[in-house]
C-alpha cells in the first residue's frame, strides 16, 4: 500500500476524491461513536461516521471462530490491512514499547516497564464485538479519588451528573440485573432480571463465606438479553460471548450503528482518518482520510467536512489521530487540542492477577457452561477506606476456566500426551475439565503522567515503526506503580487463601506455592509462568493492560492540565469533541464501557443543545460548509 | 438540516471478497477434473472403515460407555455426517500424514477382529504410534499434517481450517507441521465432558448454567474413578 506521507498521498488532499459533508462527524463507529450516532440522528441532525475496519457479518464471524485453532478473541474478525491492531498473540506487533527487555525471559519489573497488553478492535462496532458483556456504573468515589482517598485526580463532574445517563445506557443497551450486583446502589431499576451466577460463582462463594475470606459472590449487571428484548433473543448460554455472542443476546455496538442507519447517519466503513484540520479560527475545518473501500491498494485521500466533529476511536487510536495531526494543517507540532500537553498522557488499564489450579475431586465446578466471561464476581474491595492505601480490586471466576473455546481440547491433548487411552482417558478429561479453576483479579491503576502513547516524528528514530500504511505505530511507556502493586498483592494474597481454603493444586497436580514475600517476588518477575522452568511453570501470572485503555484524552476543569472539559469538548477547538474511555480521570476496578457510553450520551446532548441554540432563528440545513469542486460527494 | 446528500454506496470489502471467492467456488465446481467432490480418495472398503470404528470406540473408551456412538450404523451427526464418515476423513488425513498409517490401520483391524473385538492393551501399545494420531484425531478433531499436503484436495475438503490457504508458511506449528482440523463441533471431547457442548453453539434454557448439570448428583452418589495422577499410564 502507497505510504500516507508520501507525494502521491499528500498531493491529494488538494483535490480529494471523495467528501463527505454533514452536520457531525464522527471517527470510530464503536460503542460511543455509534450511540452518539443514533441520538445526534435521532435529533435531527445529520451524522457521518468514518470506521477504519470493515462491517461484521456474524455467520462468517462464527465459521471464522470455529476453524481457528486458537480460539483467541480476535479469531473470529478479520481485521484490515489499513487497520492494523495488537494481535491476541503478540501486542507487540502494534504497540512499540521500547523499554521492555529484549529477552522475553527476562524477569518482569513492573515499576520500570510492563507489557501493556491492551486489545481493541477497529470494526463497525469496536471492540465491543468481543467484549464481556458487563455493564458496570463507577461508584461516586471512582469521581473524587483526590477528594475521598487523597490519591489520583478528581473528574471534572460527579456521580450524580452521570447518572441519568447512565440509566438512559442502561434502558438502550439492555441491562439485566437486580438488588444484589455489584452496583454503587441496590435500588437501580434495571430494565431486565438479573443474569444468574453460575454454578462455580455459588460454589466458590459458598467456600470463601465459610471460611471468613469475605462475603458471597454477587451477580454483576449483565447487557446480555435475560429476556426478549429489542428485537434479540434471550441467552442461551452458547459460552462463547468472548469472542462472540452468535445469536445477539450479548449487546454490542452494531445495535446502535443500526439504528442509527435506520436514522440517516451514514457509517462509511475502511476508510482511515490520519490528519485533522484546522482553520485560522482554531475550529477544525475537516478529516482527511484514506479511502480503502475505494480502492483496497491505493486507498485515495477523501475529506469529510462538517460543523462538530467527534473523536470516538478508543483511547490508543484516538490520542494517535490527535498526535498524527501535528505539524500540518494548522495543527500545532504538539499534535491537536493539545496545548496541555495532556494528549497520549495518563494510559490506564488494569493489572491483572491470573490464577488458575484444579478444585479437589468433590468440587467440581463445571466450567463452560453459560457465559464465558464472568456471571458472578466478589465485590469487597470495588471501594472503601483502603483505597487510600492500595488500589481497588475486582476479583471473579472465569468461566471459561482454562481457555475459553479450548480448555477442554487442551486438556484431552494433556491426557493423550500422559498416555491415557480408553475409558481412562475419557474419565480424565471429563474430570479434569470440570475441576478447572480460574479465579482472576481485575487491580485498579491511577492516572501517571508517564503511563502515555506517543508518536515519534522522526522516521529515523529508532522508535519511529511505520504501520501497513505508513504512519507509525504507538509508542507506549507503562508501568505499575505502588499503589497499583499493593493492590495486586493483596489479590494475590487472597487468592492463594481461598485456594488454600477449598484445597485447589497447581496445573501440575502441587501445592499452590506459599503466600510468602519471596514467593510474592517470584510471581511479579513471572517464574511461576515460566514454560523454561517447568516444574513451577503453575500459569500463575502479573499481566497488565487487558480490557480496559483508558486516560489518553483526559477530562477536567483546567485547560492547563486537561484536554476536555465536562462535556467532552476541546479548550482547544469549539468545534471539537473527544468521547470514550480516553477522557477517564480514574478507571475503579470495573468494565469501563458503560461510564464511556453514557458520557457519550451526555456529550451528545450537549452538542445538540449547542446546535440548536447558534441556530436559534435560522434554518439549521442552511448552514454551509465547504464544498470542494470535483469531489464525489456521498 | 441538511438531508439531501445522497446515500453512499456502502458496499463494504468484505462482502465484496466473499462474492469474488464464492465465484471461484462455483466456477471450480463446473470445472471437469477440479471439481472438489470428485478428488476424494478411499483408502478401504468399506467394511475396513467400520473395523476402524469400532477400534476407535475401543481406544477412545466410547465403546463401553456409548455403545451407540461408535456403532457404524446406530448414530448420525448433524450435517448427515455419520461417525463412519468422521472415519473415512480421520483416516485419510492420517495416511496423508504419514503413508505407513495405511497399513497399520488395516493390520490393526485385522488384529482387532483376530481378538473377537476384545483387544489387550498389548493391542494398544503395538500399534500406539498410529493409535495416539488417531486419539487426537477423535478427541480434539485434528490431525499433524506435513507441509507439502496443505493443497491436497482431500485436505482442502475436510479441514476448514485450512481450506483456501496456499503457503503453508504462517500456518505451521513448532513441529514444522499443520494442523487439520475436521470439525470443531465433532471433536469427542465435547462428548466426553458431560456437562458442556463446544462452544459458539446453543447449551440450553435461560439460566442453566446456575445449577450443577442433571447427571451431577447420580455421579457424586456413584463412586467414582480417582483423577489419575499426572504420570500414570492406562493398565489393561
Amino acid at each position: 500500500m502507497i505510504p500516507t506521507y508520501s507525494e502521491e498521498i499528500l498531493s491529494q488532499e488538494n483535490n480529494p476524491s471523495e467528501h463527505i459533508e454533514a452536520d457531525v462527524i464522527i471517527v470510530g463507529a464503536g460503542v460511543v461513536g455509534g450511540l452518539m450516532a443514533w441520538r445526534l440522528s435521532q435529533q435531527g441532525l445529520n451524522v457521518a461516521i468514518l470506521e477504519a475496519g470493515a462491517e461484521v457479518d456474524r455467520v462468517k464471524a462464527i465459521e471464522r471462530y470455529k476453524n481457528d485453532l486458537q480460539k483467541d478473541a480476535n479469531s473470529p474478525y478479520t481485521m484490515m490491512p489499513w487497520a492494523p491492531i495488537p494481535e491476541d498473540s503478540d501486542p507487540l506487533s502494534y504497540y512499540v514499547q521500547p523499554k521492555l527487555p529484549k529477552d522475553k525471559h527476562a524477569p518482569q519489573e513492573p515499576k520500570k516497564q510492563v507489557a501493556f497488553d491492551g486489545y481493541f478492535m477497529r470494526l463497525v462496532g469496536g471492540t465491543s464485538w468481543h467484549w464481556t458483556g458487563h455493564a458496570e456504573r463507577l461508584f461516586p468515589n471512582d469521581f473524587r479519588m483526590k477528594d475521598a482517598y487523597g490519591v489520583g485526580k478528581n473528574w471534572p463532574i460527579r456521580y450524580e451528573d452521570i447518572e441519568p445517563y447512565y440509566r438512559e445506557v442502561e434502558d438502550a443497551w439492555g441491562v439485566a440485573g437486580g438488588p444484589d450486583c455489584i452496583a454503587p446502589s441496590p435500588d437501580i431499576k434495571y430494565p431486565m432480571p438479573e443474569v444468574p451466577r453460575s454454578y462455580s460463582d455459588k460454589v466458590i462463594g459458598n467456600e470463601v463465606a465459610e471460611n471468613d475470606l469475605g462475603p458471597d459472590s454477587q451477580p454483576l449487571p449483565h447487557c446480555r438479553n435475560s429476556i426478549p428484548r429489542d428485537g434479540r433473543p434471550q441467552c442461551c448460554g452458547n459460552s462463547s460471548c468472548l469472542p462472540i455472542c452468535p445469536i445477539g443476546a450479548k449487546y454490542d455496538a452494531s445495535v446502535h450503528v443500526e439504528k442509527a442507519k435506520k436514522l440517516g447517519t451514514r457509517v462509511l466503513s475502511n476508510r482511515v482518518a490520519y490528519q485533522v484540520a484546522v482553520d485560522h479560527q482554531g475550529d477544525i475545518s475537516g478529516i482527511y482520510y484514506r479511502n480503502f473501500d475505494a480502492d483496497p491498494e491505493k486507498g485515495p485521500v477523501g475529506l469529510a467536512t462538517g460543523t462538530t466533529y467527534i473523536l470516538a476511536a478508543h483511547a490508543v487510536e484516538t490520542a494517535r489521530l490527535m498526535l498524527l495531526s501535528g505539524g500540518r494543517h494548522n495543527v500545532p507540532e504538539t499534535g491537536l487540542g493539545n496545548a496541555s500537553d495532556q494528549v497520549g498522557r495518563n494510559l490506564m488499564g488494569f493489572a491483572n492477577i491470573n490464577s488458575i489450579g484444579y478444585t479437589p475431586e468433590d468440587k467440581p465446578l463445571y466450567p463452560y457452561r453459560g457465559p464465558v466471561s464472568a456471571t458472578g464476581a466478589f465485590g469487597q474491595w470495588r471501594d472503601g477506606a483502603f483505597r487510600k492505601d492500595y488500589a481497588s480490586i475486582a476479583p471473579f471466576i472465569l468461566n471459561s476456566a482454562f481457555k475459553f473455546g479450548i480448555g477442554p481440547l487442551n486438556q484431552a491433548e494433556e491426557g493423550i500426551k500422559q498416555g491415557l487411552w480408553g475409558p481412562e482417558l475419557l474419565n480424565y478429561v471429563n474430570k479434569r475439565t470440570a475441576h478447572q479453576l480460574n479465579l482472576h483479579s481485575t487491580i485498579e491503576m491511577l492516572p501517571i503522567p508517564e503511563n502515555r502513547v506517543t508518536l515519534p516524528k522522526d522516521p529515523n528514530r529508532s522508535d519511529y515503526i511505520p504501520d501497513s500504511i505508513g504512519l507509525p505505530r504507538p509508542v507506549v511507556n507503562f508501568q505499575l506503580d505502588d499503589y497499583t502493586l499493593k493492590g495486586c498483592r493483596k489479590a494475590w494474597s487472597w487468592h492463594l487463601k481461598v485456594f488454600d481454603a477449598i484445597g485447589v493444586k497447581t496445573v501440575l497436580d502441587t501445592p499452590m506455592p506459599a503466600d510468602t514475600d519471596k514467593n510474592w517476588e517470584a510471581f511479579v518477575k513471572g517464574e511461576f509462568n515460566d514454560p523454561a522452568k517447568p516444574k513451577q511453570n503453575y500459569q500463575l501470572s502479573l499481566t497488565s493492560g487487558d480490557a480496559v485503555i483508558a486516560g489518553t484524552v483526559c477530562m477536567g476543569d483546567d485547560p492547563k492540565t486537561a484536554v476536555v472539559n465536562a462535556h467532552c469538548q476541546s479548550f482547544d477547538h469549539n468545534n471539537l469533541y473527544v468521547v470514550g474511555t480516553a477522557n477517564y480521570c480514574s478507571v475503579g476496578s470495573a468494565s469501563p464501557s458503560l461510564t464511556a457510553a453514557a458520557l457519550g450520551l451526555r456529550t451528545a446532548d450537549h452538542i445538540a443543545k449547542q446546535v440548536f441554540n447558534r441556530e436559534t432563528g435560522t434554518q439549521v440545513s442552511e448552514i454551509k460548509t465547504k464544498s470542494i469542486q470535483g469531489a464525489q460527494q456521498v | 438540516m441538511r438531508t439531501n446528500i445522497p446515500m453512499p454506496d456502502n458496499v463494504d470489502l468484505q462482502r465484496r471478497t466473499t462474492l469474488k471467492k464464492l465465484s471461484v467456488l462455483a466456477a471450480l465446481s463446473v470445472s471437469p477434473g477440479i471439481a472438489l467432490a470428485a478428488v476424494r480418495t478411499e483408502a478401504y472398503d468399506d467394511d475396513v472403515y467400520k473395523v476402524l470404528l469400532k477400534v476407535s470406540g475401543w481406544i477412545t473408551g466410547f465403546s463401553t460407555r456409548y455403545r451407540d456412538l461408535f456403532n457404524p450404523n446406530a448414530m448420525l451427526l448433524p450435517g448427515n455426517l455419520s461417525y463412519l464418515q468422521l472415519m473415512r476423513d480421520i483416516t485419510t488425513l492420517l495416511i496423508l500424514s504419514d503413508r505407513r498409517h495405511k497399513k497399520a490401520l488395516l493390520r490393526a483391524a485385522n488384529a482387532f477382529q483376530q481378538t473377537n473385538e476384545k483387544p489387550d492393551d498389548d493391542f494398544y501399545q503395538s500399534e500406539a504410534h498410529v493409535f495416539t494420531p488417531l486419539l487426537r484425531a477423535w478427541y480434539l478433531s485434528q490431525v499433524e499434517l506435513p507441509p507439502d499436503v496443505l493443497t491436497h484436495p482431500d485436505v482442502q475438503r475436510i479441514c476448514g481450517n485450512l481450506r483456501g490457504h496456499t503457503d503453508p508458511t504462517p500456518l505451521l506449528n513448532d513441529q514444522g507441521k499443520l494442523i487439520g482440523q475436521i470439525s470443531y463441533d465433532e471433536a469427542l471431547t465435547w462428548q466426553a465432558c458431560t456437562f458442556t457442548k463446544p462452544s459458539a453453539t446453543c447449551g440450553g434454557p435461560f439460566g442453566y448454567w446456575q445449577d450443577p448439570p442433571p447427571d451431577h448428583k447420580a455421579k457424586a452418589n456413584r463412586q467414582t474413578t480417582a483423577i489419575p495422577p499426572s504420570d500414570s499410564k492406562q493398565n489393561a
